[in-house]
């Protein structure tokens, strides 16, 4: 039985008009547990990659909340996501990482289930249960609805939710664009490695970060800035190719039903390929090569690039390759894994170029990750005391400034049905992204049903 | 073997101690406790069930001659052959 989570009043905690949102829905325990059931066990989670669940019985126990799931694939090339939990009494039923298997058995009492969930031994079986125990009832407990895109796996446990390139709504472009090769072809991953770590802060932080905050790069990332990461060598954190690029486009960022995405990106017409590899002949070929087949695979939409996002509620993409999900540990906790992956066909050289770059910029010794746990985590707890709860976060940055269209939107038939501020040229950070996730959020928390978004207007 | 050393050579619901159910091999043989022999056709390495076919069904169940079952740890008995001999 789920939790009876009755009728809560949310809109006291974002002040819509004013673009104010409470402290308490980041450190308030009561509204964690409803967040539980009203947003983690409705919405579309990301699981993993199809890269790893390539051969029938290959596995990965990811998470989906605050609950472990198998992801695998069966004997019929079927991809799947279950509870990771026996129907019996409820321990794990897979206690490692990742791996190959033809069965997933409970150490506790031996139930054992096939690839396809199906409960096929149960120990005693004709002594203990008589043959009464009807097997067909009491299979791994199985998502309500999975997706497949672009080599990703989303998957939800509420049947009624929206499909996912629906729920997604006006950011699909954006993830299709953060998801496809390098050089604009559909995209084929190769998953690099996995980070986990955990951090002191409500998962929202992270969330929101990635999600639309433009703002904090110089005082948060400055240091690392002037140590200089980038790949290319050189100072800042991101390679000269890349802030040219960010600085000649027109930029976007982009709010629906909760994503948001910081940087959809329209190049101008004219713009060079830009030479920054000089040290590394076959890195700097590469690239070459792929400025150009992306121009071949994509036509004039090769302009189109898309920055940092995040899908609602904790499914980060940026990092240039990466996927990050910030799974809530508490409400006072976050259960960070951080993939990284590169494009399949790409030369060992640059993924060993990638491999090293994202060792120094994420997960939990990367540099700039660390910059930003360290204000996350500051913050978090200087907002649970009885005074610090009382005031309200300001998020008003860009309110009132949001746009519908924009030549450079229409140029390539892009739709907003959600909200767009744009972000460049000049240098316009705004907060309408965190506005938009929080106040779905909130009204997600309020509604009982999905159809009720829709009948109140909140599903635009 | 005496009673005593076969008596703790089984576990408490009967299975084989001598037998490390995680070391079957396709192919290898060995009694069931409930009756006949079976052979391993898939081992999942779990060390709690292996898929076997029954080369000899039990006398009371005739119908399982050659066909696929889970077994059940405690249903393993005496190693009749292994496949790499």
């Amino acid at each position: 039985m789920a939790l009876d989570t009755g009728h809560v009043s949310m809109q006291q905690y974002v002040d819509k008009e004013r673009g104010l949102i409470s402290r308490q829905i980041f450190v308030n325990p009561d509204l964690y547990d409803i967040e539980l059931e009203r947003v983690f066990a409705r919405c579309w989670l990301f699981v993993g990659f199809v890269d790893q669940v390539r051969k029938p019985g290959d596995y990965f126990v990811s998470r989906m909340g605050e609950e472990s799931v198998i992801l695998t694939r069966d004997r019929q090339d079927q991809i799947h996501v279950f509870l990771n939990s026996c129907r019996h009494r409820g321990m794990k039923v897979c206690r490692y990482d990742e791996g190959n298997t033809p069965v997933f058995t409970c150490p506790y009492h031996g139930w054992s289930f096939g690839l396809g969930g199906d409960l096929v031994g149960v120990p005693h079986y004709k002594e203990a249960y008589y043959e009464e125990l009807d097997k067909s009832e009491w299979g791994l407990i199985e998502v309500a609805q999975l997706h497949i895109y672009k080599g990703t796996v989303w998957a939800t446990w509420d049947p009624d939710a929206p499909p996912f390139e629906e729920y997604v709504g006006d950011n699909l472009l954006g993830l299709g664009l953060f998801l496809d090769k390098e050089d604009g072809s559909e995209a084929d991953m190769e998953v690099l490695g996995l980070y986990k770590w955990v951090f002191p802060a409500n998962w929202k932080f992270g969330s929101e970060n990635f999600l639309g905050d433009g703002y904090h790069g110089t005082p948060t990332h400055r240091s690392v800035e002037l140590v200089g990461i980038n790949p290319a060598g050189g100072r800042s954190r991101m390679t000269a190719g890349s802030r040219k690029v960010m600085e000649a486009s027109v930029s976007f960022n982009i709010s629906h039903h909760g994503s948001g995405r910081l940087g959809l990106r329209v190049a101008p017409p004219d713009l060079p390929f830009i030479e920054e590899y000089q040290d590394n002949p076959v890195v700097q070929e590469y690239y070459r090569s792929v400025y150009e087949r992306r121009k071949q695979n994509m036509g004039e939409r090769w302009r189109l690039s898309s920055g940092n996002g995040n899908i609602f509620p904790n499914a980060t993409q940026g990092t240039r390759q990466s996927i990050c999900v910030w799974h809530p540990n508490g409400v006072d906790s976050t259960e960070c894994w951080r993939w990284y992956y590169v494009d399949r066909d790409a030369p060992d050289e640059v993924k060993d170029m990638l491999r090293h770059y994202y060792m120094r910029y994420g997960g939990p010794t990367g540099l700039t990750e660390e910059d930003d746990m360290e204000n996350w985590n500051y913050a978090h707890k200087a907002s649970k005391g009885t005074i610090a709860k009382r005031y309200p976060y300001h998020y008003a940055m860009g309110l009132g400034h949001e746009i519908q269209n924009h030549p450079a939107l229409d140029e390539f038939g892009i739709k907003v049905n959600g909200t767009a501020s744009l972000s460049r040229p000049g240098r316009k950070p705004t907060e309408q992204n965190q506005r938009g996730a929080y106040y779905f959020w909130a009204d997600l928390m309020e509604a009982d049903t999905w159809d009720d978004l829709r009948t109140q207007g909140r599903w635009p | 073997m005496t009673e005593q050393n076969q008596a703790q050579s089984q576990s408490s619901f009967g299975g084989n101690l001598n037998l490390n159910v995680r070391d079957l091999e396709p192919g290898d043989r060995f009694r069931a406790t409930s009756g006949g022999v079976v052979e391993v056709v898939m081992n999942p390495k779990d060390g709690l069930w292996v898929l076997v076919r029954y080369i000899e069904p039990p006398e009371d169940e005739p119908d399982k001659a050659d066909t696929e079952d889970m077994l059940y740890v405690d249903g393993v008995g005496e190693l009749v052959s292994r496949a790499s001999t």
